[in-house]
């Protein structure tokens, strides 16, 4: 095997073409080295806010890795990242492809997971500065050293290995939690002998936090109801109360993707590939460093499952003491749980022809139509829950897995609003109180770990997610099933 | 001696210029203490040794950032200054010496966790003085 990519750093005029709504092109053009097309999913507003930055430079650098399917994807709420953009599949052949730790990102299995409850609007509204308090207090941020368990290295081994069912052995949970997560929560070959000391000194502390940035719960309530039939599968009544959370693997996550960018970057020489962006580090899918990077990924899978199952078992002994019932009289069951940040070996048509490919979705979600075999039993006929949170203070969706998203993006849909803003601006043009005034307008109430997080988390630095969802719903690869708002918010 | 931020959407894109290859780390350094926290808030009561190495120039600073963002972060210490050499043999290496206090979240204005450095756009230059770009996954 021997390539040679060359990719540019610079940000050259983008004209993509229009190939049918909501839907463009890029050509693959060999002298950039790319070897498939770009196809973005957007309306005109979302791909103009695409083109200001480098998301589709980035798109560009992807189509140009060795053993990429058919074509790159941007989703529509697609965004810069560094190396991969944010919002974006890339499918490589299983056998001739690459995996890339880039690919799935630092915040591996970052994803987010809703429950239901039978609680209404105003029977919460009375007590809402009580709960998000009482919530605040009991979800640990981990931030510093001070952790909410106290983990031994075998215990850890455990938690890598089991996912959600070590949190539900060990009192987080119940089965039926496990049984409507994707890959009910845990994924068979991980290897916590992969893990480096000190992606292990990061975890350690950290499982059962919920981190700052851009991570948080959020009390909602069924606002609109688009599908009856879905809707009440997942148990979700307009004007009920809803929990949303997310968060993902944590310091032990992004250790995880650091230590295996550097093997993979330091082992490209050896298999021929040659990019001028480091970040892009990737090795034959199927080569030793390929399989120790994912069974180490898939640790950190397994960690975030954990992690989100012990914060869901933290909100309802929450809502326990604060509304005087059980979790089981509240009937807060857990609607599904999705990962956003991932890579895994998937059967797709290509041209006709099913083939195995590494999928990898970075700020992309799963979403698998009905009857295929990797939706949980309870969804299987309908198809898998989807869950695309907005930014804070704005609204987030439920949507429903549908057929062309097999056709046109991998089985994947967005994974949020997706920024438009940076950090930076944010600070500059908002000021925390001018940001809580304006969610107290709202009926919001927040609390948050750090002042500048609720600043550089503004509803104005994300973009419109009812915008994004409708490209989705329109493409047919994820449709509208209840549409939720925010009543209270805690962040990291 | 000075860092600046880039536009970036959702991370943190910075460029450091200064006089030669110690002062660049240090003022790298200052930049990851200053997007986690209010690093004039933070007294010099306790010190914690740590080091960072590399291959080459862009692996260190890539384990250097890594390194600060750990003690930081994980061991939670905030940091108010840092005694530190490189050295060059085979690779490099940076031995440091941390002087601050323990990680106060309110009493330091603690901002954001840093999740990893990244090989992303990274430029080492070294002409007419040292010229860095990088970014911070946040």
């Amino acid at each position: 095997m021997s390539q040679r990519v060359i990719l540019p750093l610079s940000m050259p005029s983008i004209t993509p073409k229009k190939i049918a709504e909501n839907q463009y092109e890029i050509e693959a053009d060999s002298n950039l080295g790319m070897k498939v097309p770009v196809r973005i999913y957007a309306n005109d507003a979302l791909l103009q806010k695409m083109l200001t930055d480098r998301t589709i430079m980035q798109a560009k650098n992807v189509a140009s890795i060795p053993g990429i399917v058919s074509h790159g994807v941007v989703l529509p709420d697609g965004h810069e990242g560094y190396g991969f953009p944010v919002g974006g599949v890339a499918a490589m052949d299983a056998k001739e492809g690459m995996i890339s730790p880039g690919g799935v990102g630092y915040d591996i299995n970052c994803g987010v997971r809703l429950l239901r409850s039978n609680l209404t609007e105003d029977m919460v509204r009375s007590k809402l500065k009580e709960l998000v308090t009482d919530l605040f207090s009991s979800i640990p941020s981990g931030v510093g050293s001070k952790g909410s368990v106290k983990l031994n290295h075998s215990q850890l081994d455990e938690v890598l290995t089991r996912g959600v069912n070590w949190a539900i052995d060990n009192g987080y949970g119940s089965s039926h939690d496990a049984e409507v997560c994707e890959e009910n929560g845990q994924i068979d070959n991980a290897d916590p002998n992969k893990i480096s000391d000190k992606a292990r000194k990061r975890g350690l502390p950290q499982l059962g936090s919920l981190g700052s940035g851009n991570h948080f719960l959020e009390v909602q309530k069924v606002s609109e109801i688009h599908d009856e039939e879905a809707a009440e599968k997942m148990g979700i009544t307009k004007g009920t109360i809803t929990v949303l959370l997310h968060c993902g693997s944590r310091g032990f996550g992004h250790q995880v993707c650091s230590d295996y960018l550097r093997v993979a970057e330091q082992a490209m020489e050896k298999y021929n590939i040659h990019l001028n962006d480091r970040e892009l580090a990737c090795v034959p899918n199927t080569s030793e460093e390929g399989e120790s990077y994912r069974t180490a990924m898939f640790a950190a899978l397994n960690y975030a499952w954990s992690n989100r199952q012990m914060l869901t078992h933290w909100t309802r002994k929450s809502f326990e003491r604060v509304f005087n019932q059980s979790e089981s009289d509240l009937d807060m069951n857990l609607v599904y749980d999705v990962a956003h940040n991932i890579a895994k070996v998937e059967k797709h048509k290509v041209n006709g022809e099913e083939r195995k490919l590494v999928v990898h979705r970075k700020g992309a979600t799963r979403a698998f139509p009905a009857n295929k075999e990797e939706v949980p039993l309870k969804y299987r006929h309908l198809g898998q829950p989807v869950l695309v949170p907005g930014s804070m203070g704005t609204a987030s969706w439920i949507l429903l897995g549908q057929p062309n998203s097999m056709n046109l993006s991998f089985g994947s849909t967005a994974h949020g609003a997706g920024r438009t803003m940076s950090r930076s601006k944010a600070r500059r043009n908002y000021t925390e109180d001018d940001v809580k005034k304006s969610l107290n307008d709202k009926g919001i109430f927040i609390k948050a770990l750090t002042r500048d997080g609720v600043v550089e988390e503004t509803p104005h630095a994300y973009k419109d997610v009812d915008a994004v969802v409708n490209v989705s719903h329109e493409l047919g690869i994820a449709t509208k099933v209840a549409k939720l708002v925010p009543i209270g918010v805690i962040k990291g | 001696m000075s860092y600046k931020f880039l536009d970036h959407a959702t991370d943190a894109f910075v460029e450091v210029n200064a006089k030669d290859l110690k002062e660049a780390f240090a003022t790298t350094a200052d930049a990851v203490i200053n997007i986690t926290l209010d690093q004039d808030k933070v007294e010099e009561k306790n010190q914690k040794e740590f080091s960072a190495n590399g291959k080459d120039l862009r692996y260190l600073l890539f384990s250097w950032l890594e390194e600060i963002t750990f003690v930081l972060i994980t061991e939670g210490f905030a940091i108010r200054r840092i005694e530190f050499d490189i050295v060059q043999n085979d690779e490099y290496k940076i031995q440091a010496k941390a002087f601050g206090e323990p990680l106060d979240l309110q009493k330091h204005n603690f901002k954001v966790e840093i999740k990893a450095p990244t090989f992303y756009e990274m430029k080492i230059e070294q002409k007419n003085g040292v010229f860095m770009r990088f970014l911070l996954d946040l």
